[in-house]
């Protein structure tokens, strides 16, 4: 990987760009930092900025406070030098390590002030950890968003303007320039804070099992009340010029403030990141997806302020660096996840061109006071296992074939319907089929819809044959599909699952044959059913053409204990009419049953796809119309369905 | 057309249609074979397989397939490739529809109901899912660690030596995916129905 020829962050660092000697933009910045601003200025504006407030609030400022080194500063320097009465307010995320909690009473004796401490719901906590790790890679969701949302409601309900923040995040990024006034307000949350996700989107993503109300702590204020209430939200760090050594040294002189080990770091850096015991994590899953943790930042900001020699910086990154922590063990508690599952879901956040190899991966040394860090409170493997649901969803175009004698030639065309009738011509299946490889479909199914005993149906086999030496996708075929001979057929002629409909109902014994013989797998139930009056399911046959008076519900669970190993059910009032599947019945069904289910009838937008995937637990969406006759190819649907944290196979 | 003489293994169990032409589709020439004699030549062997462990088994046992395909494969050791079932058959035992059944026995394996070993998702494990690299092995030459495979099975295979474990899988339950002792290969997913990367394992394999 290419490095800063400076600081020797590598390319995967975010925001990092080399300029031509190879020197990097945090440290350029630093450079402004140093030689440009005008910090006297700064101060003046910083005084200016405070007597403004000063008095006239219940309290003067509200300072977010961790109780490590650059909130302590902060607090120090404001109270010290410019005797603000504060209100500090601490977002406690769940791993405040015991030196961590002296330091803050301490510093809170020392100084005198009051203080707010919050702890959000650990149920709650849990979730968003397990999620945003699935998602993005990252499990901190709940403390960023918290720890930068959560302060912004004290500031609204208390009703005071001012907010003081640490440090600038022009020190190891460059998403704001020194130069920049770095405010911290929704636009820097969003730029970089949120993961991309706001809790609106948690909501959905989670399927929204964690009710909006209960998002508040991690949900940004509206702007409209923020500015309603004159608010200014700053970094100290935009004022004073920022330097965590020193400024380390004098809150362990002057408040007895004291450092700590943290996992996978060299010890003399016992003043940073001493907060979270689940900071080794976050590291390692830095190193696993960027090739870079903790011992390279650090190193970083010492070059940068030429407080080190390269050798060293090397010498340390080399001894600290890509350790597994013993803390691992932990986490993987709290959300429920297997190690191998941890791995597996790096696998796909890894950052180009770092890659990742577990086989030179050595044991990092637990931390002293390891064995006192609060493990209670573990995630059930069942409710990790509805959030993770790692199996991915299938997109099935659906063929309705029909051979059409077409000036005297007889070709195998594809038809669309709608409410089971009124067929309409889409085009030659093969073709068709290629398109939808080309364009990452999961699956095809081929119904030949002309009723006819499909083993004796030479020229349906023979067309059969023909497609599958051209097509290498999965593919169902069904229609006319009446005996074992059929699936035998079937098989040896290209299928890979077999659709029985109609004869199952007048022969269940059937399903269980099959099942036997050529293994569940490949026995694919289709149930077309309509509903007949209000939430009153009922099985068709033929076609749609003969109400069986089968009980829809019922019927799936007999086809699950007969064998079936897959249920394609097909709403017959939706078919065609682009009005969005019945989630109801999709839900109902696919909670109920233990096998995969494919869904179909009434998908007309991307949106009907996103629907049927977000609230039900259905494996796959078949449709004709949307890919026959819509302007949205597959590769559209794909990225849509993507970007509403729905999984899709990676190609 | 590369010649070499790679000689699939038709049971009349399923679609051996894909497969030959993903073979011809990489440029290799094949035969599609339905009688242990066909083996006596030299060549590579690719057992694709559909249906149940039980019913396969039977239907080897006919015709001599058993004692044929363990001369050529164990003892002259001609490169095979067993897929998804074809795979399972590999094995010193299987349990499907609850009937313990013997396999073929190449590898020191037992095949298990994802089911009973406590997989609590659907099953059968049907649709695309990745593999974990486990050893290094040239069947994965070109391989990226991200694509997906297309995987169609409710049984799995539990190698006794874990070494043999090319690649795992997850579905709730870690299996293996991709196994290769000695001259034997195993895939549990279809590379015929897995897009590129399918083809790519597919290559790998020929070019052995």
């Amino acid at each position: 990987m290419k490095s800063c020829s400076n600081c020797l962050l590598p390319e995967t660092h975010e925001t990092i760009a080399f300029d031509s000697k190879g020197t990097c933009n945090v440290c350029t910045q630093h450079v402004v930092k140093e030689e440009k601003i005008d910090w006297e200025k700064k101060k003046e504006e910083l005084k200016k900025l405070i007597s403004e407030h000063k008095g006239k609030y219940e309290y003067d400022c509200i300072i977010p406070f961790s109780g490590g080194k650059d909130s302590t500063w902060a607090l120090y320097y404001l109270i010290k030098e410019f005797k603000v009465n504060p209100l500090v307010v601490r977002f406690d995320h769940g791993f405040l390590r015991p030196n961590l909690e002296k330091n803050v009473k301490k510093v809170s004796r020392e100084l005198g002030f009051d203080m707010i401490n919050f702890t959000p719901n650990w149920k709650i906590a849990q979730k968003l950890m397990l999620k945003s790790f699935l998602d993005k890679g990252d499990f901190c969701w709940h403390c960023h968003t918290g720890i930068f949302s959560y302060p912004m409601w004290v500031a609204l309900e208390k009703k005071v303007p001012l907010v003081f923040w640490g440090e600038n995040s022009s020190e190891y990024t460059a998403y704001y320039s020194f130069d920049d006034a770095e405010e911290v307000n929704e636009e820097r949350f969003n730029r970089y804070i949120n993961l991309g996700i706001t809790s609106e989107d948690m909501y959905l993503r989670l399927n929204g099992e964690i009710p909006l109300n209960q998002l508040k702590p991690f949900t940004y204020p509206n702007l409209e009340d923020l500015k309603a209430l004159n608010y200014k939200s700053v970094c100290l760090g935009s004022y004073i010029p920022w330097n965590p050594k020193k400024q380390s040294q004098i809150i362990m002189q002057e408040l007895g403030w004291k450092g700590d080990e943290v996992e996978n770091v060299p010890p003399e850096y016992n003043y940073e990141k001493i907060e979270c015991y689940m900071q080794g994590v976050r590291d390692y899953i830095k190193y696993i997806k960027r090739g870079y943790s903790r011992p390279s930042h650090l190193s970083a900001i010492d070059l940068r302020n030429k407080e080190i020699s390269i050798d060293k910086a090397k010498e340390n990154i080399k001894l600290y660096e890509g350790k597994k922590p013993p803390s691992l063990d932990i986490f993987l508690e709290f959300i429920g996840l297997k190690e191998d599952e941890f791995y597996e879901v790096l696998k796909t956040h890894e950052i180009s061109p770092n890659k990742f190899d577990l086989e030179n991966i050595d044991n990092g040394k637990k931390v002293h006071d390891f064995d006192t860090w609060e493990r209670s409170g573990k995630m059930e493997r069942e409710e990790a296992l509805k959030i993770i649901k790692m199996l991915k969803k299938r997109i099935i175009p659906k063929f309705l074939f029909q051979f059409r004698n077409i000036n005297g030639q007889q070709l195998p065309t594809f038809v669309i319907s709608k409410k089971f009738s009124e067929l309409k011509m889409v085009g030659s299946v093969i073709p068709q089929a290629k398109i939808y490889e080309a364009q990452l479909a999961d699956e095809l199914m081929i119904l030949n819809i002309e009723d006819k005993q499909c083993s004796k149906d030479d020229n349906f086999l023979g067309f059969l044959r023909k497609f599958s030496e051209q097509i290498f996708m999965p593919l169902t075929v069904g229609g006319g599909v009446k005996s074992l001979k059929c699936f035998e057929k079937l098989l040896n002629n290209g299928a890979d699952k077999v659709f029985i409909n109609s004869e199952a109902i007048i022969n269940p014994d059937l399903i269980k044959l099959a099942s036997e013989k050529f293994g569940s797998q490949c026995v694919v139930l289709g149930i077309d059913f309509k509903e007949i009056e209000k939430d009153k399911f009922v099985v068709f046959s033929k076609g749609g053409k003969i109400n069986t008076n089968l009980d829809l519900i019922e019927w799936t669970k007999r086809c699950e204990e007969l064998g079936a190993g897959e249920i394609a059910l097909n709403d017959i009032n939706r078919d065609g009419t682009s009005t969005g599947l019945n989630i109801k019945v999709a839900k109902q069904i696919s909670d109920l049953l233990s096998i995969p289910i494919v869904f179909s009838g009434g998908c007309g937008l991307a949106s009907h796809f996103v629907e049927g995937f977000r609230y039900t637990n259905i494996d796959g969406i078949s449709a004709g119309t949307f890919f026959a006759n819509k302007d949205q190819n597959i590769f559209q649907l794909r990225s849509q369905i993507l970007n509403s944290g729905i999984n899709l196979r990676q190609v | 057309m590369i010649n070499q003489k790679i000689k699939i293994i038709d049971m009349g169990l399923g679609n051996i249609n894909s497969i030959s032409k993903c073979i011809q589709f990489l440029n290799y020439e094949f035969q599609v074979i339905t009688n242990p004699s066909y083996l006596e030549e030299d060549c590579k062997i690719i057992f694709p397989g559909v249906g149940s462990f039980n019913h396969a088994m039977k239907l080897l046992n006919t015709d001599g397939w058993i004692q044929s395909l363990k001369h050529h494969v164990i003892e002259k050791k001609k490169l095979f490739l067993g897929i998804c079932l074809g795979m399972q058959l590999m094995a010193t035992k299987g349990y499907e529809n609850n009937i313990e059944c013997d396999g073929l026995n190449f590898i020191n394996a037992e095949v298990k109901s994802l089911r009973k070993i406590g997989c609590n998702l659907k099953v059968p494990h049907t649709g695309w899912n990745g593999i974990n690299i486990k050893n290094k092995n040239n069947i994965l030459k070109d391989i990226s660690n991200v694509s997906d495979y297309y995987f169609n099975h409710s049984y799995v295979v539990e190698p006794e030596n874990k070494d043999i474990v090319v690649s795992t899988t997850i579905h709730e339950i870690e299996f293996a995916s991709i196994i290769n002792y000695k001259n034997i290969y195993g895939m549990q997913f279809h590379p015929e129905k897995s897009s590129n990367a399918g083809k790519t394992l597919l290559k790998n394999f020929l070019s052995l």
